[in-house]
């Protein structure tokens, strides 16, 4: 096995593009573009808290249901790919959904939660995946 | 010969970095496309060694070849509660079952208008730490 170490990589041809290549052999992609900036999985009852999360910074509790989750290094635009889930874990129920709100700037965006009927309501284990670009 | 690299940072552009902790981060720890009809098969997947086809519209387990660290782990969920899988094929006014999420495995649940069905097109991410 070898093993470079270092602090930093940096593309030969252009020192932004660091290319890995793909699991057949025929492509290759952008290795940052292809990692989730952020995600968070979060207990929504009481005051909001982070069951566990990556680049999220506070969360804030913006009405039942309601959250506004914030990055600690910003996005560089607003268009994000943002899904979200919630968990049945803990929850009494099977159909849930976390959607998107429109709340959402370079350094937060808000999520909701609902179980199977359509009034949004706290959750245990709601989750939200963020890719995008960095800042 | 297998390789690794260590590195702290990489480079996205003149006078901008990124930290290797977003390759390790933001990577999907697991992900799976299976079908739920007849026999459930998985048709690709990464870092899952099983699933379990309990009942209709069931499965579970769905077991990690490398297990997580714990259960706070976060997942993004398709299902479309029919038989077909084209971009029109869907009836998942319910988004499904996503739980049961131990170190080890998790379960998904389909179901559309009828209640708990099969589905041809199941799709989950995970991401969060490894063990």
């Amino acid at each position: 096995m070898s093993e470079i170490i270092t602090d930093k990589l940096t593309g030969k041809t252009s020192a932004g593009d660091v290319t890995i290549t793909s699991e057949g052999g025929s492509a290759t992609m952008q290795l940052q573009q292809g990692v989730a900036k952020a995600w968070i999985n979060l207990n929504g009852t009481g005051t909001p808290a982070a069951n566990d999360s990556f680049n999220v910074a506070s969360i804030t509790d913006t009405g039942v249901g309601y959250y506004e989750v914030t990055f600690t290094s910003n996005m560089s635009n607003t268009s994000t790919a943002v899904s979200g889930m919630r968990s049945a874990n803990t929850d009494n129920g099977y159909f849930t959904r976390c959607d998107v709100q429109s709340g959402r700037t370079t350094s937060m965006v808000e999520l909701s939660s609902a179980l199977y009927t359509t009034s949004l309501s706290d959750g245990t284990d709601v989750m939200g995946i963020i890719h995008g670009d960095l800042a | 010969m297998a390789g690794k690299i260590i590195a702290d940072t990489i480079e996205t552009g003149a006078g901008a970095d990124i930290s290797t902790s977003y390759v390790v981060n933001g990577s999907a720890k697991a992900w799976v496309n299976f079908t739920q009809i007849s026999t459930q098969t998985v048709r690709d997947s990464f870092n899952i060694s099983s699933i379990t086809d309990v009942s209709s519209g069931r499965t579970f387990p769905i077991s990690y070849t490398s297990n997580m660290s714990d259960g706070n782990y976060v997942g993004s969920l398709y299902q479309n509660a029919v038989t077909g899988t084209g971009y029109i094929n869907f009836d998942n006014q319910y988004v499904g079952g996503f739980g049961s999420k131990t170190t080890s495995s998790f379960g998904e649940r389909s179901y559309g208008s009828s209640g708990d069905i099969d589905s041809n097109a199941v799709e989950l991410i995970i991401q969060g730490d490894l063990a």
